[in-house]
């Protein structure tokens, strides 16, 4: 063959294979109001930094009439580009060939990507849309989903790992999305569980939607599997290309610094915290008064509302930003929110992201289905990560601190390395009410009118003990500061914390209360 | 009965099995459709103030009762555009988590 002829041979087979599954699967796929693969990589990434790998992968099955069918690319596509020219590693499943299935193959383009990832140190995107299981392939497809998940665990921590779920993601295809450290769904488009609305009615006999068991919306509000929540694809490009901005490439690095912004002027704290310390206020306000530009990236908005996690600037540089928000559940520690705030603690603590606490808790959420639900072991995964973490830890103390509650909302205790605390700060072994009932319960008893001196009590702990200075004395608050002062307060401690060094004792690993 | 006679049996993707149960599962209730037409208490406390008394219109998100609990005045939304149909309430009544509070039409 000539020069010539090979060339246009080779752009001829390309041709043939970026079809995925041809017109007719990609009509399909539109139909149903899909995006196709190689459109949401082009979406995702800059403009034509594309750059593709493994195109001409075949799978090698032979049974069942496997051996005469071509599958495109095996399924998915991999490769790596940029996102505001930051490089990331790709791969998206492309549903038109073979329904997205998983085979041998297809898994090995996977972790290859991964492992060159992992190698050079780049985050990896993951967009899954897939029926599942290549069943001709049998247990080889079991060993691919195994090779993966191994993959994603020795990734984590190393590279960050974001999956999209554009699609069906069913069965054990799900486990790779909850190994890593985002998930991002789409509304109508995403559909995630273990087992699928038939199976659930012949087991239980109950009767539900797909929707209503794994969509996108059970998944951010109720089950917490995923992080973000989009109504469009493009929308969910633009979240992650956002996430991206706010994090470092890999656990070697640090976030990438940009210019110091000042809040907008619309956030004045003195205008956000109301008189009456029982009235809620919106703890993201306070948020977006502290930090640059007042932008702050919420993760997990929708899941356990009574705690807030995100990302912000301060003076230029990420920081993770975690609350109690008092306009939910009176900002109550429960299982969800615990395990919510666990979660991104880590993930900062593994990828150098300091991490700022703003406390208004008044404790954790009584009740049966807490206790009975394991509230115990999941409030412990709080008090872990937050001992764990060797980041920078800067704690402000806005209101409430009560209890376990203010322990676990990284006091000194689990080694802050400065607190703050306004002086509308009230840090006491619990709140007024409660204390008065035990501490004066015969004086109270005793009274002529028992619920006059109750009232007296209280007022007199409350006088006493419901404010900053009581824990400032024992040194458990470094300053107490005002409120126009915080963003300086907090500016300063974070860039004195930020070649800190703290040592670890020499172990395997810990054993958080998973 | 012999060990065998008292198993129960579960039927999951891949067949049907003899096994015994947990006490949790054989606890479990059936998913049931939340009704936005019912306003419930998300937390135990007391009825601070009836925000919306019946025949009131309401929007979605509109708080119709403050509750008191965890120290906090717990604003009580409704989660949709109506009219309050009846307060199952009364200001200052101990309420427990997940009784009814309002029902709107």
């Amino acid at each position: 063959m000539t020069l010539m002829g090979r060339i246009s041979q080779f752009f001829s087979r390309k041709s043939i294979v970026t079809k995925g599954g041809g017109d007719k699967a990609i009509d399909k796929q539109k139909a149903v109001g899909k995006m196709t693969a190689r459109e949401r990589i082009a979406a995702l990434l800059d403009e034509n930094s594309f750059h593709e790998y493994d195109l001409f992968v075949e799978h090698n099955c032979k049974d069942f009439g496997m051996s005469d069918k071509e599958l495109a690319a095996d399924g998915v596509i991999t490769g790596s580009g940029t996102i505001a020219g930051r490089l990331v590693c790709v791969y998206a499943q492309d549903f038109t060939v073979a329904g997205g299935s998983l085979g041998l193959m297809h898994a090995r383009k996977i972790t290859k990507i991964m492992d060159h990832a992992v190698k050079m140190g780049i985050p990896v995107v993951g967009i899954n849309d897939s029926g599942g299981a290549r069943i001709q392939e049998g247990v080889n497809s079991l060993a691919g989903y195994g090779e993966i998940f191994y993959r994603n665990t020795m990734a984590s921590g190393v590279v960050p790992q974001i999956s999209v779920i554009l699609g069906p993601c069913a069965g054990g295809a799900v486990y790779s999305p909850a190994l890593t450290d985002f998930v991002f769904v789409v509304n109508q488009i995403s559909k995630m569980f273990i087992t699928g609305p038939e199976v659930v009615k012949t087991v239980l006999g109950e009767e539900i939607s797909m929707e209503e068991l794994g969509g996108a919306r059970v998944q951010v509000e109720t089950a917490g599997n995923a992080h973000f929540f989009a109504n469009s694809e493009p929308e969910c490009f633009d979240q992650i290309r956002r996430l991206i901005s706010f994090l470092p490439s890999s656990n070697r690095q640090k976030a990438p610094v940009t210019d110091p912004r000042s809040p907008r002027e619309t956030y004045t704290i003195q205008n956000l915290i109301p008189q009456d310390s029982k009235v809620p206020f919106d703890m993201r306000d306070i948020v977006r008064a502290i930090v640059d530009d007042s932008d702050f990236f919420e993760v997990q908005e929708l899941f356990a509302p009574n705690a807030i996690t995100g990302f912000s600037r301060i003076n230029g540089e990420t920081v993770g930003i975690v609350g109690n928000q008092s306009l939910v559940l009176a900002g109550v520690l429960d299982i969800d929110a615990s395990d919510k705030i666990a979660r991104f603690v880590r993930f900062c603590d593994a990828f150098n992201i300091p991490l700022l606490t703003l406390v208004d808790i008044p404790g954790y959420l009584p009740g049966s289905d807490q206790e009975h639900g394991g509230v115990i072991r999941h409030g412990a995964k709080v008090l872990y990560a937050y001992s764990e973490a060797s980041v920078p830890k800067i704690t402000l103390i806005l209101r409430k601190a009560y209890g376990g509650g203010y322990i676990a909302m990284c006091s000194h205790h689990l080694r802050a390395d400065l607190v703050f605390a306004w002086p509308t700060a009230e840090i006491a072994v619990m709140g007024p009410e409660g204390a008065a009932n035990i501490i004066f319960r015969n004086e109270i008893m005793a009274a002529k009118n028992p619920e006059e001196m109750r009232k007296l009590k209280v007022k007199e702990y409350t006088d006493k003990f419901a404010n900053p200075y009581v824990a400032a004395s024992s040194g458990y608050v470094d300053a107490v500061i005002a409120p126009e002062e915080t963003r300086a307060y907090i500016g300063h401690a974070l860039k004195l914390a930020r070649d800190k060094e703290e040592m670890r004792p020499a172990r395997k690993h810990g054993i958080p209360p998973f | 009965m012999s060990e065998q006679e008292r198993l129960s049996r579960i039927s999951l993707e891949n067949g049907v099995f003899e096994t015994n149960l947990t006490a949790k599962f054989a606890r479990r209730k059936p998913y049931e459709r939340k009704d936005p037409r019912v306003v419930r208490a998300v937390i135990p406390g007391v009825v601070a103030t009836i925000e919306a008394a019946a025949g009131t219109a309401v929007k979605k998100g509109d708080t119709v009762i403050t509750l008191e609990a965890m120290k906090m005045l717990n604003r009580i939304t409704s989660s949709m555009d109506g009219t309050v149909k009846a307060v199952r309430v009364s200001k200052g009544q101990k309420v427990s988590k997940g009784q009814v509070l309002v029902e709107i039409k």
